[in-house]
């Protein structure tokens, strides 16, 4: 038939354009994996012409070149001279200390968004993919993603303002200097109970608390997962737990390695509730006039709600081995930011107590050790005694895997 | 791509003349030139990113390493295939959430298909008054975010089971309600069918509207039974509204995230688009896509198998020269009653949550409804540390006005592009009707309906990082927003355009083309002027949906860009509840104005824009 013909003709046609178009299209894969070649650039002997992130990092002193040391009349006079900095944020407060900004440095625009932790993720991501350097400073958690694919790649550069340097301790300043510390908790209802009916993380597996626990959904939530991996990471305070409450070793199942995993098992078998966000976490297990009593994993920062009036819940902190998991949001400068100056700069600024003031609330921590906490906040010492820190690269090593594994055990008997 | 098609006609002109001839006029007419301007534009915007799609699904990438042994990047692999698809995870991960998916989507097509049906025939074939409201309210629930009825739905028949205080009936009787009624697939699918009921009653009250009596009548005198006529008569005439009604509400529900989220979610009652969001956001693209992939397959196989069973489809010329009378039938004494009971439903699922909404933006403290907790301060407060923490009011945000004016932006071009390229697909559609080809363009323009809104994210970020072909990176550009935005409505846009077209007879153009007007006079005197209210009704429909589009272009959003839709999200992920209700209220009545002022044009309206 001629119709056939024509179509065959057609789809000829058709071919002709996706041969032109299919190359781009199977070497995009690529894309993914373009920092692979970046440290083959470090290596070139010194007389060899500097690659354009070398000469970056060496015009600002960053990586290699980074000495520790500022001169920052000399960085604010070339920040001027910048004029504007780019800033990707994980909270809406940025907005406020963007004010105080104007008012200390009218002659720097500072351009502060507001977009949340996955999306300065994926936003930084796709542009060093594509090798658009736009923004200035990381201000954003970023989590496993962070330590496990956007450092190795060179994406995001430590800076620590020399200032700084005597107030923080070193380990805070690894990989990227830490901006401040949220903490996750275990919380009970205080309206219908004195005291934090458990003193155990294992007691969380069992029965009675079998579908009594509230946690925003790991399935859909990578923070979660990986603040349920960083207490799997301690195999052996878990172990040591499990020994103070039943007496006896743990006996481990096939598939889980150790201690910690084996908590994580019996925790998903005991069908612990998702909820959406952690919104619905609160008003589940806190909301005022509830007649059963449920344990959920919420935030310290919300305790505000409770002195509002707003929630019951009180943190559980005797709990062995620990109450919590504690995560930071960081501060770095990406890589070959068309600011850089003025990138330092802010955050001098932001780390500084006026920059900062906009987030110094209750249940929030500063990198700073000379920040006082409101009265009745846990300091950060006695906050870091009953929480572990976040254990982000084995959380991103191990997501995949432990997310299909949280799934596979979840409410089975 | 037309000096390529030159060349490959002039080969074939010298070597033979006859068949070439016949090619190259066959190549020119309007229909088939403007066919393949549209298979070209959909090659880049729908094929290549399923393609990329299907490439992720079978190459190892580099976040593979953490859980592939032995990977290496760039190699084809079976791995994400073998792993969501006959793994011990495949059950729980695939085959569940697909049952669940289908159970939420066909039952709540049926339940819509119930409500709309009825909805319709009672406005369009009966006495009722009040017509006008009716018909006003019933497009409202559409407007409004999916999951308001989701959360109306726990307020009221919460259980207890998964905490939280009880719900208000239980609060009345004392006794919870049992689960599979507060959680779970009835819930999920009650409240996706009374969100999305509006197509049905949309396309069905237009097909009952287009039937003459007339046909009805003559049925009658040839004899036939009342029975015989509403089989043979009335229903193969509303057969492609119902269709194009189980298509769109089937397609909806399959992906749709909100009512899921809310209702299932707490009872592990997860779909395939949850499972896909667990595996992006864990950058596992490969098994994501996967599970899009088998998203797609069974929505387009489930269609598929409704169009055969219905009969393919066929279109009913609905303007004649006639005059046109529909026999209404009279409710008599049930007149009041039916009428109270749709407007109270009406109120129940459109109004009230609308006011809830509002109020809730009132509320100083959440939670506490009295009146003296009542204020401004979500809208127009300063910063206040007793109130959210601080959080300023929305109209003091100048993210707001921002975000405010770039959703109008993108609404508007989106629309624009987009019912243009539904007038040129319907001219392309309707004038090569019963070719392969046009077939084959329909089909294809169908394709980004069933595409999950956040698998067509996740594809278009990668895909416009670099550029592909001639097109630059349009990653952090806004043309990159408006270019998924209408590639993912192309398919509303096409029904628009073909019943559009379909009004306009054939005579009329031939009549044009014998005196002596070409293919350009005779589209922009006739064609256009003919079917332009189908044009802008396109537009409103576009309109109104990318102003509440969230999945799609969540993943593309940059400072710069970002949209009204993002910034409740970035509200609500801030805990300050109260302030995204108020976004999202500022979100309706833009949509509402927008409504108001497009609808003014040559009498457009969201019923044409769904292709009637």
């Amino acid at each position: 038939m001629k119709v056939f013909g024509k179509i065959l003709t057609f789809v000829l046609l058709i071919s002709f354009l996706v041969g032109c178009a299919a190359p781009v299209a199977t070497k995009a894969p690529s894309v993914d994996v373009p920092a692979t070649d970046a440290p083959v650039i470090d290596v070139p002997a010194t007389d060899a012409p500097l690659s354009a992130q070398e000469q970056w990092l060496m015009d600002n002193q960053l990586g290699q070149y980074d000495t520790g040391e500022q001169d920052w009349d000399a960085i604010e006079a070339a920040a001027k001279l910048e004029g504007s900095v780019i800033v990707y944020a994980n909270s809406s407060k940025v907005a406020k200390a963007a004010e105080i900004w104007a008012e200390k440095y009218p002659d720097i625009a500072l351009e502060a968004y507001d977009l949340g932790g996955d999306d300065v993720l994926s936003k930084v991501m796709g542009e060093q993919q594509a090798g658009l350097f736009v923004g200035d400073v990381w201000f954003s958690s970023g989590g496993a993603e962070l330590v496990g694919n956007v450092i190795p790649h060179k994406y995001v550069w430590r800076f620590v303002p020399s200032d700084l340097s005597a107030l923080v301790p070193p380990e805070y300043t690894q990989p990227l200097l830490m901006s401040r510390f949220g903490t996750t908790i275990l919380a009970y209802n205080s309206e219908l109970n004195d005291a934090c009916p458990v003193s155990n993380l294992w007691e969380l597996t069992q029965p009675e608390w079998k579908g009594k626990i509230f946690i925003e959904d790991p399935l859909n939530d990578a923070s979660t997962l990986s603040k349920l991996l960083t207490i799997a990471y301690h195999a052996d305070e878990m172990k040591a737990a499990y020994v103070a409450l039943n007496g006896s070793d743990p006996v481990l199942d096939d598939d889980t390695a150790d201690a910690g995993w084996l908590w994580l098992k019996r925790f998903a078998q005991n069908a612990p509730v998702p909820q959406p966000g952690g919104d619905e976490v609160d008003s589940a297990f806190a909301t005022p006039g509830m007649t059963e009593s449920y344990l959920a994993f919420t935030s310290y920062s919300n305790y505000p709600d409770v002195q509002d009036g707003n929630l019951v819940f009180e943190p559980c902190w005797g709990v062995a081995p620990v109450t919590g998991v504690q995560s930071q949001s960081y501060l770095g400068i990406i890589n070959q930011a068309p600011h850089p100056n003025a990138a330092k700069l802010f955050m001098r600024f932001i780390t500084s107590e006026e920059g900062r003031d906009p987030w110094a609330k209750f249940g929030t921590y500063f990198a700073d050790t000379t920040y006082e906490v409101p009265d009745g906040q846990k300091t950060l010492a006695e906050i870091q005694e009953v929480t572990w820190f976040i254990a982000e690269q084995y959380a991103y090593d191990n997501l995949v895997q432990a997310r299909d594994f949280y799934l596979l055990n979840l409410g089975q008997p | 791509m037309a000096s390529l098609e030159a060349s490959t006609g002039e080969t074939f002109v010298s070597r033979l003349p006859a068949k070439a001839r016949r090619f190259l006029r066959w190549v020119t007419t309007p229909q088939v030139v403007l066919s393949l301007f549209m298979l070209f534009l959909m090659f880049y915007m729908v094929i290549i990113p399923l393609y990329r799609m299907l490439v992720t699904t079978i190459t190892f990438s580099e976040n593979d390493l953490r859980y592939a042994q032995d990977a290496v990047i760039g190699q084809l692999t079976p791995f994400h295939w073998l792993r969501m698809l006959s793994s011990k995870i495949s059950m729980i991960m695939t085959y569940e959430p697909l049952l669940h998916s289908l159970t939420i989507s066909m039952g709540a097509t049926l339940l819509s298909f119930t409500i709309g049906g009825a909805m319709a025939w009672m406005v369009v074939r009966t006495d009722m008054p009040g017509r006008n409201i009716i018909n006003v309210l019933a497009t409202v629930p559409y407007i409004m975010p999916s999951w308001t009825i989701a959360m109306a739905w726990k307020v009221l028949f919460n259980n207890g089971t998964t905490g939280g205080t009880p719900g208000i009936l239980m609060y009345l009787t004392g006794t919870p309600p049992p689960d599979w009624i507060s959680y779970g697939p009835l819930p999920i699918i009650i409240s996706s069918a009374l969100h999305y009921y509006t197509f049905f009653f949309l396309f069905v009250s237009a097909a009952l509207m287009s039937i003459d009596s007339s046909l009805e009548e003559a049925g009658e005198l040839a004899g036939a039974s009342r029975a015989r006529i509403l089989s043979k008569i009335t229903f193969p005439l509303v057969v492609p509204a119902l269709m194009s009604g189980f298509i769109m509400t089937f397609s909806k529900t399959m992906g749709t995230f909100g009512g899921p989220n809310v209702l299932g979610v707490p009872v592990r009652y997860y779909t395939l688009s949850t499972m896909i969001r667990s595996n992006t956001t864990i950058s596992a693209f490969g098994d994501a896509f996967v599970l899009a992939i088998v998203l797609i397959l069974f929505s387009m196989t489930t269609i598929f198998i409704n169009q055969k069973i219905v009969g393919t489809r066929k279109s009913y010329e609905t303007i004649g020269g006639r005059g046109f009378m529909a026999q209404k039938t009279k409710l008599r004494n049930w007149k009041g009653l039916l009428t109270t009971l749709v407007i109270i439903f009406q109120v129940l699922i459109a109004v009230l949550p609308l006011i809830l909404l509002i109020w809730s933006t009132l509320m100083l403290r959440s939670g506490d409804y009295s009146i003296g907790n009542m204020g401004l301060a979500h809208w127009i407060g300063e910063s206040d540390v007793s109130i959210n923490s601080g959080e300023p009011g929305v109209l003091r945000n100048p993210a707001i006005y921002k975000g405010a004016w770039n959703s109008i932006k993108l609404s508007l071009y989106t629309a624009f592009f987009t019912a243009l390229l539904g007038v040129v697909l319907g001219y392309a559609i309707v004038k090569g009707r019963g070719t392969r080809l046009s077939k084959f363009v329909e089909q294809l323009a169908f394709i980004p309906y069933v595409i999950p809104g956040i698998a067509f994210g996740a594809v278009y970020i990668s895909m416009f990082t670099k550029s592909v072909g001639p097109i630059p990176p349009l990653y952090g550009t806004f043309a990159l927003l408006v270019v998924v935005s209408v590639a993912k409505h192309i398919p509303y846009s096409s029904r628009s355009g073909v019943s559009a077209m379909l009004q306009v007879g054939r005579e009329l153009e031939e009549a044009a083309a014998v005196a002596g007007a070409n293919a350009w006079q005779r589209f922009t005197r006739i064609i256009f002027p003919l079917t332009s209210t189908g044009f802008v009704s396109g537009f409103l429909l576009t309109f109104i949906t990318t102003m509440r589009e969230l999945s799609l272009i969540i993943l593309l959003v940059t400072p710069t860009t970002a949209v009204l839709a993002s910034m409740t999200m970035r509200y609500i992920e801030n805990g300050n509840e109260q302030q995204a209700n108020a976004v999202i209220i500022i979100l309706i009545v833009l949509v509402l104005i927008g409504n108001f002022i497009i609808s003014r044009f040559r009498g457009g309206s969201l019923k044409k824009g769904l292709g009637m």
